[in-house]
């Protein structure tokens, strides 16, 4: 059991880290009340985007809107497009998700927003756990997991079968 | 005046005295109910469900600051208590009923087995979570690997208390099968509780995952619950009752969660839960009139179309055209897989003796 468990050490620590960022442009333009954001990556991408916005002073993240942002291809280009309503000006809080759990790489970014004026800014994607962990522990993780539902299926199957039985 | 007639008072006064026993009456045999295990559990499941909400709202807001939180003293603690009442209640249940197993002189309630097994898969998960998040830091996603044992876990030990009340009614005297009745319509809710667990983080607009799982996995995990406690309970509107218990049981949680917060104990997130009672009445009103495939997928549609009008009403979640087709057509073909599941099990659970 001891030579499993450093032999699972021994292989997390020696692999290599996946890679960790994106980079991506964000175009903010807001026309009558809406703001119009686009988010370009010069590569391509097939991941819907999730787009979570809230202003800092509300209450609550159940105040956040989250859009699933489906992509779009231009060239060697990858371009999101949302929008969102938007009455007055102030700071805003826009996270950006690509790809899922774990292997998600995470943007956030804080820019203020005024209904009248455009702007742009860089966004930095980030995923802290691809950083440090290699790539096959994700992986690991689920098969560990499909063993024990697996476990708690079976045995319960069993009992049901048994009880299938009884007279 | 007549001579008192002493034989016959002597006679009278034999049969006032107390009856001797000449042999111990035979020791009347408790139910788990009497033996204290399924109050334990009901109260296990329900801890078990207030306190992982609490714990996401800690995580969203305050952040995993410790092994050792509030929440998560509260979660393992109440299993802690569940894992220790169900191992001594399998050994203090002695009953040989029809469906006791005989094991090594021993007759084990197979519910109490599922029931015990999954208290201490929960229990494992704690550990292994915290080694995990050691190792590999802190993922962000309820559907992470070992999240998905402690999930797994309650799951399945809110059906062994769905199995154990519906077992314990089959043996039960007349006067006490309305008591395990109830007990297994609280149970379904608590399952469906569990189920919807899985989708908590579309519920606090967290989602890590592609949007399209959560139609789909609302309209098809909702759909097993409703469905069994439909098919095997002898009493109208079983399903009604099971998404009433299941819409009061959130209510309670969500005056838990604005309680905490208020001392300030919690996050300020609060989870917008899903709408299942048109889904079970239609079940309710179907259940005996159409092939269960299609009362699956029907369900499946009034699920959606409730989810629907929910996300119009608040828009924070946000079902797009592209997520809702996707979605929609992959959760109404596994809802009716999941209602022939239920189905199937149903009919295991079917009485068989009396």
């Amino acid at each position: 059991m001891r030579f499993w468990y450093l032999l699972l050490v021994f292989c997390c620590l020696s692999s290599p880290a996946r890679a960790a960022s994106l980079y991506g442009t964000l175009k903010l333009e807001p026309k009558n009340g809406v703001l119009q954001a686009e988010l370009r990556f010069s590569q391509i991408l097939s991941n819907q985007l999730l787009v979570w916005m809230w202003q800092p002073r509300q209450n609550g993240w159940q105040e956040r809107r989250s859009l699933p942002v489906e992509p779009s291809l231009e060239g060697q280009e990858t371009v999101y497009r949302f929008q969102t309503p938007v009455r007055e000006a102030g700071q805003w809080y826009i996270r950006t998700t690509l790809g899922a759990g774990q292997a998600a790489y995470i943007g956030f970014s804080q820019p203020y927003i005024d209904p009248k004026d455009s702007g742009s800014s860089f966004v930095f994607l980030k995923n802290s756990f691809a950083e440090t962990v290699p790539a096959y522990v994700q992986p690991v993780g689920y098969a560990v997991y499909a063993l024990v539902a697996l476990f708690a299926v079976g045995l319960t199957a069993l009992v049901l079968r048994r009880l299938e039985q009884r007279t | 005046m007549d001579k008192p007639d002493v034989a016959l008072a002597k006679k009278i006064s034999k049969y006032n005295q107390p009856m001797q026993l000449t042999q111990p009456l035979p020791r009347v045999q408790k139910n788990l109910w009497q033996l204290g295990v399924l109050p334990i559990m009901m109260l296990g499941a329900l801890s078990s469900l207030i306190g992982v909400y609490w714990d996401i709202a800690w995580h969203i807001d305050i952040g995993r600051d410790s092994f050792f939180t509030m929440p998560h003293n509260f979660i393992y603690a109440g299993m802690l208590i569940v894992l220790l009442t169900t191992a001594w209640g399998l050994f203090a249940d002695t009953r040989a009923t029809s469906f006791h197993w005989r094991v090594a002189g021993r007759y084990l309630h197979p519910g109490m087995l599922v029931a015990t097994v999954s208290a201490a898969l929960i229990l494992f998960f704690a550990p292994a979570d915290e080694l995990w998040h050691r190792f590999f830091g802190l993922d962000v996603t309820l559907w992470g690997p070992m999240h998905l044992v402690g999930l797994t876990g309650f799951t399945f030990f809110t059906l062994s208390g769905v199995l154990v009340s519906w077992l314990e009614r089959e043996v039960a005297p007349l006067e006490l099968k309305p008591l395990f009745e109830r007990l297994t319509l609280f149970f379904a809710a608590a399952l469906l509780g569990n189920l919807m667990l899985f989708l908590a983080e579309y519920e606090y607009n967290i989602a890590q995952f592609p949007i399209d799982f959560h139609p789909l996995l609302l309209s098809a995990l909702s759909v097993f619950p409703l469905v069994l406690i439909a098919k095997i309970h002898p009493r109208a509107w079983a399903a009604t009752k099971v998404a009433l218990l299941f819409t009061a049981i959130r209510l309670v949680m969500h005056l838990w969660l604005s309680t905490t917060e208020g001392m300030n104990l919690a996050g300020v997130s609060k989870p917008v839960f899903p709408i299942l009672i048109l889904t079970a009445v239609l079940i309710d009103l179907l259940v005996k009139k159409m092939p269960t495939w299609l009362l699956g997928s029907s369900a499946a549609v009034v699920t959606l179309l409730v989810g629907f009008v929910v996300n119009q009403i608040f828009p924070q979640m946000t079902w797009t055209l592209p997520v809702l087709l996707r979605g929609s057509l992959a959760g109404i073909i596994l809802a009716a897989l999941v209602a022939l599941l239920a189905t199937r099990v149903a009919r295991i659970l079917e009485p068989k003796a009396i």
